[in-house]
């Protein structure tokens, strides 16, 4: 069930309903049979998988702990982890590593012709996955005890709001807040319901269009010259953030009518000022989970090499890893490995920087300063997002052939904005769309929005769930047609 | 806690007559079912049900001069007989015809997509019932319940806003209006199909047609039990086509419903294939105004046997006097002549005649309140026109209408 439906919004409210009606000490049951009938509603083999993979998790986890020696406990760990990860490799990265291996036998002069198995990817898996996989790191490391009750561990795993697209939660925060989520307050459901509002906006209002413009020129890249490229590629950098973020709201929003807070997965990634403080303030709970559970423990292991060459091959890793995360394909591996790339340079010429700015008397915090950065990032940003979107290599190269190349651009086809397939009077919506989005991003930067709108009048408050309410529903880009699933829930 | 509560119903109260408004706008509305909640109860005798097969081809005023009744037509374009059931179903609430008319056309459509699409029409028109809701949710699948609500269903068009406004304001005139449409539900097509696409759509044949899907012959069942609980007789109509529709997957299986009829002894009307040509039609499946007279004085003395009604023999007659058999377009020298050739040689019908050139919508002859079956003009240079025909009766005020497509090529 895609998160941005109406059908959602009728099934959360009669969960919503149904949880505020039990006694407290059994609302956590309810949680579990509707996230189950969530779960099954998009497929009950999915729900298979999820099952399989949390009774793996939830069964390593008691052996962990039982474990007599560290050295059983590791040995428990890694089958533990092992057998979690089966399932996401089977239908994610099977068929790449079958054409991985194909390619290095043909680079050697070599053929080979595999059978393709067409394997469904199930829904939120290696958000599922990676949420067991720490839960089972953190009770070898003791920083958590494993949870006896199996209903209880299955519906941490299974949580609906945040199933399809994380944020992925640790076990240490989310299991406690499940057994024991706070008492139905009215304003925590307004909050709630203006964050999910929020969320639709930006998901059906702006993302959704931009998505047009995007799917209509990476579809054939070649067919389109480069301002209508550039566009397309400034509009997926859009789309991939407004899309993302907005489920996040929506679950967030979600959880947070139920009495649990879910953590952000977003900072305003796109006012960052480097790639490593973009990474910092976007899709926080993978980063925190690959710095947790991946890049401290390699550079905890390479504590004695003295060369930042280690430091430096960590990030590679982390982020090769991130980029297999997102896809099994060459191209979210490029798009990995560019930004572990980045991060290496930035780390690298970290000093440098300083003394350019010494040197030429530049003040590192004023305004402009700051605006070239923001720029600079997101441009980066983007430019990796060609490798994200694209359907293979070489339509990511003719991509940038014809942006660096400025291929057609005194033609005046290149500037048809017609080709793009998002009618004239979207193209003035999403864009009236970006500039709302764009200011209440920098009006909440560093205030926090909900609870200034909680301080003003009732009439201006109304006005404003009104105007969001109703934006959605006469602006939102959906209707008989469907809206769009969240990119994230395919990953 | 008091004071939240009513501030949340007071806000929900707002929303809910603001989004009201935002569903007139947006509602598909269907003129017939509008009006239908307009008659009074229990005022119809007879009535016909199906798709555009059916609101194409029965002219309920015609019929009802023919014969002592008062018919009504029921249905929208391209409805099931999954929607026909149900409108049925919604008729049955409010009339008690004598005769249910089925057009056969419904029961070849077996794919329940179509029925989700065309649902909507039914559901925004006239009043709210627990029977449209009920079949919305029948039809509807879940992820699309939310289509309920014609402001949720419709991406709007915000190239023309101005027709949401023209949208409101007419459905709000026609909500406090008690004036019903005078064609009674139908929509007469007056175009002629043209010769070219007559022959071809006669030619293409194809093999093999998909199963009707088990639902037709349960929902069938279900019409026919609701006509026997409401003691309505059920009677089926097939009313001609050129040609069976050309593609597989176009959602068409055809029903063999002649074989149920006699199995159930349910009348079934059909018209002898030999009266209807290229004339008759407007397109491969519908009947145009000429059809129509055909069809509607043939089932008006159909529905008269079967009740056992007197015919209105006079009123009969009038209107036989619109039927034609043929029509044709010969050149001679530049000059263009298209001859009607009417059923009955002793009518006095009344011909207004006028060509058109397509393009630039200028007439470029005209002959009007003329006794002659036939027009004859030079097209001044090559290009598309259209021959309309208005035609008279100076007794009656009936009138039939038609458009000829004439192509010119030098």
């Amino acid at each position: 069930m895609n998160l941005s439906t109406f059908l959602y919004l009728v099934f959360f409210f009669l969960v919503t309903l149904i949880y505020y009606l039990l006694p407290k000490r059994i609302r956590w049951i309810w949680l579990l049979t509707a996230s189950c009938l969530f779960c099954i509603y998009a497929s009950p083999t999915f729900a298979l998988v999820l099952m399989l993979v949390t009774v793996i998790a939830y069964g390593s986890g008691l052996l962990i702990e039982r474990a007599g020696s560290r050295k059983r406990k590791l040995l428990w760990l890694l089958m533990g982890m092992f057998l979690t990860v089966i399932p996401l490799f089977i239908a994610k990265y099977m068929n790449f590593s079958i054409n991985v291996i194909e390619d290095v036998v043909r680079i050697f002069g070599g053929s080979l012709d595999w059978p393709v198995v067409e394997i469904l990817l199930p829904l939120g898996i290696s958000f599922y996955t990676f949420q067991a996989l720490s839960y089972l790191m953190d009770i070898h490391n003791d920083v958590l005890k494993p949870e006896r009750n199996f209903a209880r561990f299955a519906l941490y795993q299974a949580f609906f709001p945040k199933l399809i697209a994380g944020p992925i939660e640790r076990g240490g925060v989310l299991l406690p807040q499940l057994m024991d989520p706070k008492p139905f307050d009215y304003q925590r459901m307004l909050d709630g319901l203006v964050r999910i509002g929020w969320g639709f906006f930006k998901k059906l209002v702006v993302a959704d269009r931009l998505g047009v413009i995007a799917n209509t020129v990476f579809a054939a890249p070649a067919d389109f010259h480069s301002p209508l490229i550039l566009l397309a590629v400034f509009a997926y950098s859009l789309q991939i953030y407004f899309d993302f973020s907005a489920y996040c709201d929506i679950a967030i929003g979600s959880a947070k009518i139920l009495g649990i807070d879910l953590m952000e997965n977003f900072n305003s990634p796109y006012f960052s000022r480097s790639i490593t403080d973009f990474w910092r303030r976007w899709h926080i709970s993978l980063t925190s989970w690959l710095r947790d559970y991946i890049f401290t423990p390699l550079i905890f292991l390479l504590r004695h090499k003295r060369s930042r060459f280690y430091q430096f091959a960590v990030i590679i890793i982390v982020f090769f890893v991130s980029g297999l995360w997102h896809g099994a394909n060459y191209t979210f591996i490029i798009w990995g490995l560019l930004h572990g790339l980045y991060q290496v340079i930035e780390a690298a010429l970290v000093k440098t920087r300083i003394r350019f700015c010494k040197r030429f008397n530049i003040d590192r915090d004023i305004f402009g300063h700051r605006f070239f950065q923001i720029v600079g990032t997101f441009l980066l940003v983007t430019l990796t997002w060609i490798f994200f979107r694209a359907q293979n290599i070489h339509d990511a190269g003719t991509i940038l052939k014809s942006i660096f190349t400025l291929e057609g651009i005194t033609e005046q086809s290149g500037w048809n904005l017609s080709l793009l397939d998002l009618p004239q009077p979207d193209m003035l919506i999403v864009l009236l769309g970006l500039i709302v989005v764009i200011v209440v991003q920098v009006a909440g930067h560093k205030r926090d929005l909900i609870r200034e709108l909680n301080n003003q009048p009732l009439t201006f408050r109304w006005l404003v769930y009104l105007s969001l309410i109703f934006a959605v529903i006469i602006f939102g880009y959906f209707g008989i047609y469907s809206a769009e699933s969240f990119i994230y829930a395919g990953f | 806690m008091k004071s939240n509560i009513k501030r949340f119903i007071a806000f929900w109260l707002l929303f809910s007559f603001l989004f009201s408004i935002l569903n007139n706008a947006t509602s598909l509305t269907e003129k017939r079912l509008v009006d239908f909640y307009k008659l009074p109860r229990n005022s119809i005798d007879v009535i016909f049900i199906g798709n555009s097969h059916n609101y194409c081809a029965f002219q309920p005023q015609l019929i009802d001069d023919i014969v002592p009744i008062n018919s009504y037509i029921i249905g929208g374009g391209g409805d099931s007989i999954i929607l026909s059931y149900y409108e049925l179903k919604e008729v049955l609430l409010y009339q008690h015809p004598q005769l249910v008319v089925l057009e056969t056309y419904t029961l070849n459509l077996y794919d329940k997509s179509t029925t989700e699409i065309t649902y909507y029409s039914f559901l925004d028109s006239g009043r709210w019932s627990v029977n449209k809701t009920t079949g919305f949710i029948d039809n509807v699948s879940l992820d699309k319940l939310y289509t309920y609500f014609p402001g949720l269903r419709t991406r709007m068009r915000w190239e023309s806003p101005q027709i949401y406004i023209k949208e409101t304001v007419n459905l709000t005139k026609n909500l406090f209006s008690s004036t019903i449409d005078p064609g009674i539900g139908v929509d007469l097509q007056t175009d002629v199909i043209s010769e070219y696409d007559f022959s071809n759509e006669k030619r293409i044949t194809v093999d093999e047609y998909p199963s009707p899907s088990p639902e037709i012959l349960e929902y069938l069942e279900k019409i026919r039990q609701l006509c026997i609980k409401n003691n309505v007789q059920l009677a089926f109509v097939t009313v001609p086509m050129v040609n069976q529709p050309q593609c597989i997957d176009c959602g068409y299986a055809p029903f063999d419903i002649e074989n149920y009829a006699v199995e159930h002894q349910i009348p079934l009307f059909t018209f002898d294939p030999a009266l209807f040509n290229h004339l008759h039609f407007v397109d491969f499946e519908h009947v145009n105004s000429f059809g129509s007279v055909i069809v509607s004085t043939q089932i008006a003395e159909d529905v008269a046997e079967l009740l056992n009604l007197p015919i209105n023999k006079d009123a009969l007659r009038y209107y036989q006097k619109f039927i034609f058999s043929d029509y044709s377009i010969s050149t001679e020298n530049g000059n263009h002549t298209l001859l009607l050739l009417p059923m009955t040689t002793d009518s006095r019908l009344e011909y207004n005649w006028s060509v058109v050139d397509e393009s630039s919508g200028e007439v470029v002859s005209q002959e009007g309140g003329v006794n002659h079956n036939s027009i004859s003009f030079i097209l001044p240079h090559a290009g598309e026109y259209e021959v309309k025909v208005v035609i008279r009766e100076p007794s009656g005020d009936f009138e039939l209408s038609a458009i000829f497509p004439v192509a010119f090529e030098d």
